[in-house]
């Protein structure tokens, strides 16, 4: 009989997938608090043999994730989440993706929200005033002070001044802030609805307008500078945002879009920042009927391209290879869309405790509300 | 040491004498140390004890030798690739019976790739099965009360304790 000393019990859980640690807290006291130290689930996120990409999908139904990596007809890909308030509120949107938590908007509050624990902390908006327009929301990892960062941007549409806010909440800090010297945000929406911001590179990205330009681009903000950075689009770039999707396809930061015969274009841009290096890396005939909406959700590391085609017949998840056909697909009664999925990390991560710097100014106040217990 | 040997016998924690060359007991650097340290001549007869049962030496020193050439002069892909699926098969083994052995060897054999190869290889084999079928091959007892169970079923719905 051979008893394994706990280091090395350890150095075998670090290459367990989170499922399956998940459940086996329960094997005995020690291995639950193995398992539940924030030490733990930091080196199991490091360890890239144990960690999975998934999409978190927000149906109908309630949240789900739907692991893509098998078969997509593999009902056991697909497994029901809890969403941090019950029931789920009809029409949140998911507003990005960071580190295995994921940024739900049910309206007006955020969620930073661990789908694989079930952990997660409300973050209410900043204050603005009703004329204003969120347009940007964002959650980025400031890895050089470990802390979470949601980005919020809002412009007021009937002002001719583009009146606008940016603010970002710290986790830690437990409250929002401006950037330091900046008194203008002169962004705006690049496209109709608002879309997640992605997160690569120590920056939040969205597809933007600029005002006083009058230039579309790239508008990242770096969580751990607490600055904007413009990146410019491609010089022969020439669609239109509303059907261009912003991705961090294969690591880079890529743009993908549907032309009118079913061609799917992606751009990478393999020098992050890098205008130059911006590159027609792949034009895909997808096997898709005409007129259907497709966007590439990830590409794997074999190029198989892994999409959302969504149309008035119905909506699916679609496998193609890189040459378009297409090798999988799985139908869905709820539509897969960019405001209702997202791809996320599978992690064990919390959040960082609260330091109580920013005080209790968003709490809020309706303490006189609150329904009476009755006595039990 | 003698440069002109090339094979140094050692024994495992049974007594058994197994040889071992002397490339391959580079991949571990306390062999490695052994090497340096102990005279390994014909006129030495001092032979060194590695506390490794018989049965896991066998498998460590097949490892070894298997990698050794790759770890001495470097290797082209496709040496890579056969190597790979060479450890696939390698570690076809009973996990309980063998492979925690192999672990905790090439953990006192400071060997790396032999220490992430049990430890994958332990995960890969585990990560499907139940909370008793784990309890069963780690030698566990279920230490939470009946109370602590249900608390815990309470808080996560779906936590299973078998």
């Amino acid at each position: 009989m051979v008893v394994l000393p706990e280091q090395l019990i350890v150095a075998i859980l670090l290459r367990l997938p989170v499922k399956s640690l998940l459940r086996f807290k329960s094997v005995c006291k020690l291995w639950r608090s193995l398992i539940s130290d924030p030490g733990f689930g930091q080196s199991h996120f490091e360890m890239s043999s144990s960690i999975a990409d998934k999409i978190v999908h927000l149906a109908d139904s309630g949240p789900r994730s739907i692991d893509f990596h098998s078969s997509l007809d593999d009902d056991s890909a697909i497994v029901n989440l809890n969403f941090p308030i019950t029931p789920p509120p009809l029409g949140a949107n998911i507003r990005g993706s960071c580190r295995g938590f994921v940024l739900l908007d049910p309206d007006y509050h955020f969620f930073v929200w661990n789908p694989s624990t079930g952990l997660h902390k409300r973050v209410p908006y900043f204050p603005m005033s009703s004329q204003f327009v969120p347009f940007i929301h964002g959650l980025g990892y400031d890895a050089a002070d470990d802390d979470y960062l949601v980005a919020l941007g809002a412009y007021d549409p009937h002002n001719s001044d583009f009146n606008s806010d940016f603010q970002f909440f710290s986790v830690k800090a437990n409250s929002w802030k401006k950037i330091e010297g900046t008194h203008n945000f002169p962004y705006m929406n690049a496209m109709d609805e608002p879309r997640a911001g992605l997160f690569l590179n120590g920056a939040i990205h969205w597809l933007a307008f600029r005002h006083d330009t009058n230039v579309e681009l790239i508008l990242a903000f770096n969580v751990t500078q607490r600055k904007l950075i413009d990146i410019s689009l491609p010089d022969d770039f020439f669609h239109s945002l509303e059907f261009t999707y912003l991705g961090t396809l294969g690591g880079y930061l890529s743009l993908s879009v549907l032309s009118d015969d079913n061609e799917v274009e992606i751009w990478l841009m393999k020098e992050y920042g890098m205008k130059s290096s911006w590159t027609k890396s792949m034009v895909v005939s997808v096997e898709i009927p005409i007129g259907h909406s497709f966007f590439p959700l990830y590409l794997t590391k074999d190029g198989e391209i892994m999409g959302s085609d969504c149309s008035d017949v119905g909506n699916r998840l679609v496998k193609c290879n890189d040459k378009g056909k297409v090798l999988e697909y799985r139908e869905y009664d709820y539509g897969v869309d960019e405001e209702n999925a997202i791809i996320y990390t599978e992690s064990l991560l919390s959040l960082p405790p609260d330091s109580g710097e920013g005080g209790g100014s968003y709490h809020r106040k309706r303490r006189s509300r609150r329904r009476r217990r009755g006595p039990t | 040491m003698s440069s002109s040997v090339e094979a140094i016998t050692v024994l495992s924690s049974d007594g058994d004498e197994f040889k071992i060359t002397v490339s391959a007991a580079k991949l571990s650097k306390p062999l490695n140390w052994m090497l340096e340290d102990v005279c390994f001549s014909d006129d030495c007869d001092e032979v060194p004890t590695i506390e490794v049962n018989s049965k896991t030496l066998v498998k460590v020193i097949e490892y070894c030798e298997k990698h050794a050439p790759r770890a001495n002069s470097g290797a082209s892909d496709s040496d890579a690739e056969e190597l790979k699926k060479w450890d696939i098969e390698f570690m076809k083994m009973d996990v309980k019976d063998i492979l925690f052995h192999i672990l905790m060897a090439a953990n006192y054999l400071h060997m790396e790739g032999l220490y992430d190869l049990a430890c994958q290889t332990a995960a890969d084999l585990m990560k499907g099965m139940t909370v008793s079928q784990i309890r069963k091959i780690f030698h566990i007892k279920n230490d939470f009360s009946s109370e602590e169970q249900e608390q815990l079923r309470r808080q996560h719905p779906g936590c299973s304790f078998d």
